[in-house]
């Protein structure tokens, strides 16, 4: 539930935003992964005179998406997670995390791909 | 900037409505297959790199043009940029997926795009076919279809998502031309 959790509210939180008088049921699990869920999202909630100031140029970052998948896993005792457990391996054993990064690639990797298209070029 | 669940509530509240009917049903889907369309971005995130360089060289294979000296892909330099930008707009594109919605792809990512790269000078033809591979490569990702690859998800029908990844996609296209 943790990663459909997370997702859902993730969607929600931003709803909530838009509708302040919006409720929800908040029991600790929901509010930990509701708030980090608003946190990722809310750097996309910004009102409109900041995107006027956004120029694409000046922030070549993008939303890195990474999902902890950890079902199934027996090396360690999960600790971390200090909540009601749902009983389901794919809800508690799951975790979505975004957030805005920039993105570069170091020339040595452009390299590399370079090299492999000139070496691709040359087989043909 | 909206996303599937937020657009409809913006929606029902233009309209002073309560959410229900097809919106409702559809908000319902889109949870109760969660788990789907976490593995589907999962499928394209942890591949990012791959797919990226694999469209990247896969337009320059088709157009050597662009390694030349006079090629926009001549210098490392240049190169590293254009790998850049192609993951921005895979990133963009697995966030739009997972939201189920493209509003933030086309504020943040699509917006100026276009007038950008013709003030570069970089060729709209060269883009296309770069994100054509990548949504080729995804849409294979996601239905588990990759011929050299086959990822460890489990067995079902992802065809709706391979196709709504794939209008994002196309997005991108329009945008760019």
């Amino acid at each position: 539930m943790i990663a459909k959790t997370a997702v859902a509210l993730a969607l929600v939180a931003s709803a909530v935003a838009l509708r302040p008088t919006m409720s929800l049921s908040a029991n600790r699990r929901e509010v930990v992964a509701g708030a980090g869920a608003a946190a990722v999202v809310a750097p996309m909630l910004r009102p409109a005179e900041a995107n006027a100031v956004y120029t694409r140029g000046t922030s070549l970052s993008a939303p890195v998406i990474t999902i902890f998948d950890a079902r199934g896993c027996t090396d360690h005792a999960n600790k971390e997670y200090k909540g009601d457990w749902s009983g389901r391996a794919e809800d508690d054993e799951c975790c979505v995390k975004i957030q805005m990064q920039k993105i570069s690639v170091a020339e040595d990797v452009a390299r590399l791909v370079r090299l492999e298209c000139l070496n691709e070029l040359k087989s043909k | 900037m909206l996303d599937a669940f937020s657009r409809v509530v913006t929606s029902a509240d233009s309209k002073a409505a309560y959410v229900g009917g097809a919106d409702l049903q559809a908000l319902k889907k889109f949870v109760s297959e969660g788990n789907k369309r976490l593995d589907a971005v999962n499928a394209i995130v942890s591949n990012a790199s791959c797919i990226v360089s694999d469209a990247v060289s896969g337009m320059i294979c088709e157009n050597p043009a662009l390694i030349s000296p006079s090629g926009n892909c001549y210098t490392n330099r240049r190169m590293a940029a254009c790998l850049r930008d192609a993951e921005i707009i895979l990133r963009y594109v697995s966030y739009s997926l997972l939201s189920g919605d493209s509003s933030v792809l086309e504020d943040r990512c699509l917006g100026g795009l276009k007038e950008t790269y013709a003030s570069l000078g970089v060729p709209a033809a060269g883009n296309a076919r770069a994100v054509g591979i990548m949504k080729a490569t995804c849409v294979g990702f996601i239905n588990n279809t990759s011929n050299q690859k086959k990822l460890s998800t489990p067995a079902g029908d992802c065809s709706a998502l391979a196709s709504e990844c794939a209008g994002y996609f196309d997005k991108v296209t329009s945008a760019l031309a």
